[in-house]
């Protein structure tokens, strides 16, 4: 086990500063292209969750595909912008369909 | 069937060993991909309740934030946000399932939660924001470690199932196809063999009997 302190948020709206009071660092990013390196920073910094808004999330497939395939830094998506899309409900679904071959839900 | 194979006994008998370690393999495999099914679905149906819950409280709490930001003013609020009321430590582990290392957190309370901010110029939305989301807090770690493994077991399932395929649909018929050819093969080269014994006795007692008139 290792004991590591941080928990951060990356995102494009403000709200995410609120994160910022329960412990988890906010990092406000201005595109895609910032988001992508404050990840890769922080994963470098051994970061082990990273949670990234549904905007970031989207924008950025390659770095989303890049970490997936390990175990560690988690990189989460949470519906924090105003405009819900869904993404996690959707990739729940892409992943039994991919593991299983149908859509159960 | 591979083409460049030697029709003898000894490759028929290397061939017979593969086709049973291939067998043996696949049924293992098999036995692995519905194992991980099995747990598979009774993660993603965790996740998936998980998922349905935070959203819903992250939406209340967003909108909460965002009436709080309504009332006041925005530097006045970025002010309220930036100090930490707590510091949170997560303890990082690792979890095999069939095989496969999946991430495990643990998250450590540290106390009750303590708002760092005047009360005096910030609304009660806020308070109300901050308390429901230290609240959700530990929800969100756990459907982090559950999606993750939901990930990481969908993508070995999908791995399995391929080569699970290959080894029934390719590999199997292909060594057996080998096997029946060889053996076809060995029993052409006996008849062969034996009629050529037969053809070389009538010939020699053909011989022998001219001799000896």
């Amino acid at each position: 086990m290792e004991k590591t302190q941080q928990i951060a948020i990356v995102g494009l709206t403000d709200a995410i500063l609120l994160f910022n009071t329960v412990g988890v660092r906010a990092f406000q990013v201005k595109d895609a292209g910032e988001a992508e390196r404050t990840i890769s920073s922080l994963a470098n910094r051994k970061c082990k969750l990273i949670f990234v808004t549904e905007d970031i999330y989207e924008a950025i497939p390659e770095t989303i595909e890049k970490y997936q395939q390990l175990p560690y830094p988690i990189l989460m998506v949470l519906p924090i912008d105003p405009e819900k899309k869904n993404i996690g409900m959707k990739k729940i679904k892409q992943n039994v369909e991919n593991a299983i071959g149908i859509d159960l839900f | 069937m591979a083409q460049k194979i030697n029709p003898t006994r000894m490759e028929l008998y290397r061939l017979k060993n593969r086709l049973s370690v291939a067998k043996r393999g696949h049924k293992l495999l098999k036995d692995k991909q519905d194992e991980m099914i099995r747990r598979f679905m009774e993660l993603i149906k965790q996740n998936r309740s998980l998922r349905m819950d935070v959203e819903k409280a992250l939406a209340q709490i967003m909108k909460q934030f965002e009436s709080a930001k309504l009332k006041m003013s925005l530097t006045g609020l970025m002010e309220a946000l930036m100090v930490p009321s707590r510091e949170v430590t997560i303890e990082t582990g690792a979890r095999s399932i069939m095989n496969i290392k999946t991430p495990t957190l643990s998250y450590e309370k540290s106390g009750a939660i303590d708002l760092t901010y005047g009360f005096a110029f910030t609304p009660m939305d806020l308070d109300g924001a901050v308390i429901g989301l230290s609240g959700i807090l530990h929800q969100l770690i756990d459907l982090s470690v559950v999606e993750k493994t939901c990930d990481m077991l969908a993508r070995e399932i999908e791995k399995t199932r391929r080569r699970v395929n290959a080894i029934e649909y390719i590999m199997i018929p292909d060594i057996e196809d080998t096997i029946k050819w060889i053996t076809n093969k060995l029993e052409d080269n006996e008849r062969g063999n034996i009629t050529r014994l037969m053809k070389s006795k009538e010939i020699i007692l053909a011989k022998n009997a001219q001799s000896s008139s």
